[in-house]
């Protein structure tokens, strides 16, 4: 007798949205199509979300705020983004909020990171509170989205977890097998699991693996303030803005990881929780979530059913 | 092969889904940035907007303040070999 063993699940990795990408198949022959729609994916989503490129309708949107209030009948896609944007900054109670386009312009952060790591003249850090995630209004009946001037829009907290969430879900509609999504870090999975679950590494900033914990099915995302930093004139700068004072939140973690039903609200858990500081054990055990928390000091702490590592 | 969309070619299905004509399925939105946006025009006379839509497609258990709650994730121990992929800060 003949017996097949299940083929080991096949990945690919490829750049998009400035990040490295992987989509990993457990028929490995589902794996050219699936990579075909992500890809498509994150270019529809580049288009209408990216903050860098000035043909992006979000850049758009920002540019007219700049000028004056806006009043905007918003694609599907982008509307999309913005309705779980909102819904992220109510869930949080403007933790997360996608209204810190401009705090992020004021500590620095106003081009492609490559860029700003690499310019000779150090930005000032001027801090920019948040003029609140409830002051911006989304018909999603009509599209219509309003902005007061002076508000700029940037979804980088929830934009590529939510892509990861769909293209989990789509991948498994139209293909067969089970998928995992990694959009730079924000990991979904659905469809057939491998035996035992995904094995994920939790990646620490220096790149070593910090443990290997297996997903049943939840999704993972990281928030870090170690990387994407940069120097201004007053201080090194990240990327995890404070709404409440408009810069970039205390270092209190070097990173956050959480294990979540989606990428969007596992994401939405890390930032809160970097923003959180001191405060973020306590208020991931209020919501029930579980999460691995890097200290500065290099010591690791699971809090919510996080699994201690296990040999 | 897939089924939903035996029907058509992959180039065919991968240019509608870019054109936002396929939908991302549960969530019964398009999912592709079609339309133009028309910044800086007029919204339409009988638009009602309204701050932080309530319009929702979550479903499941929900924790005390929102968020919906699964198990944990579990140890994969140390001699498992290479994982599938790595949730790392971006």
């Amino acid at each position: 007798m003949t017996v097949v063993l299940p083929a080991e699940p096949a990945t690919a990795c490829f750049e998009a949205i400035g990040t490295t990408n992987s989509i990993v198949a457990t028929v490995p022959d589902e794996l050219p199509d699936a990579v075909e729609i992500a890809r498509a994916y994150l270019a529809a989503l580049d288009l209408a979300a990216s903050r860098f490129r000035p043909d992006s309708e979000l850049s758009r949107l920002n540019e007219a705020a700049r000028r004056g209030p806006v009043t905007a009948i918003v694609s599907p896609l982008l509307a999309r983004l913005l309705d779980t944007a909102l819904r992220v900054g109510r869930l949080t109670d403007g933790l997360v909020d996608p209204t810190v386009g401009a705090a992020l312009v004021g500590v620095g952060y106003d081009d492609d990171l490559a860029a700003v790591l690499t310019r000779e003249q150090l930005p000032a850090r001027r801090p920019y509170p948040s003029l609140g995630w409830d002051r911006l209004r989304l018909d999603l009946r009509t599209r219509v989205l309003t902005m007061p001037r002076g508000m700029l829009l940037d979804l980088g907290a929830t934009g590529k977890a939510l892509l990861a969430d769909d293209l989990a879900r789509l991948l498994t509609r139209d293909l067969s097998g089970g998928f995992l999504v990694d959009l730079g870090g924000d990991i979904a999975v659905a469809g057939d699991l491998p035996q035992g679950g995904w094995p994920v590494g939790v990646q620490g900033p220096d790149g070593r693996c910090l443990q290997v914990v297996r997903s049943h099915g939840q999704a993972l995302a990281t928030s870090s303030t170690a990387l994407r930093r940069w120097r201004t004139r007053d201080g090194v700068a990240h990327h995890i803005i404070d709404p409440r004072t408009g810069d970039s939140a205390e270092p209190v973690w070097q990173q956050v990881t959480c294990g979540a039903p989606t990428a969007v609200e596992a994401n939405t858990a890390t930032t809160a929780a970097v923003v959180l500081g001191e405060q973020a054990p306590q208020w991931l055990i209020r919501h029930g979530l579980a999460a691995l928390l890097l200290r500065a000091d290099g010591t690791l702490v699971r809090v919510g059913g996080w699994p201690q590592e296990r040999s | 092969m897939p089924t939903t969309r035996s029907w058509i070619s992959r180039a065919t299905w991968t240019t509608l889904t870019a054109a936002g004509l396929v939908t991302a399925g549960l969530t019964g939105y398009l999912s592709a940035a079609a339309g133009a946006t028309h910044t800086g025009s007029p919204a339409p006379a009988e638009s009602t907007t309204q701050a932080a839509s309530t319009t929702s497609t979550d479903s499941g258990d929900r924790g005390p303040s929102g968020f919906h709650q699964s198990a944990p994730v579990t140890s994969a121990g140390t001699n498992t070999g290479a994982p599938a992929a790595s949730t790392r800060g971006s």
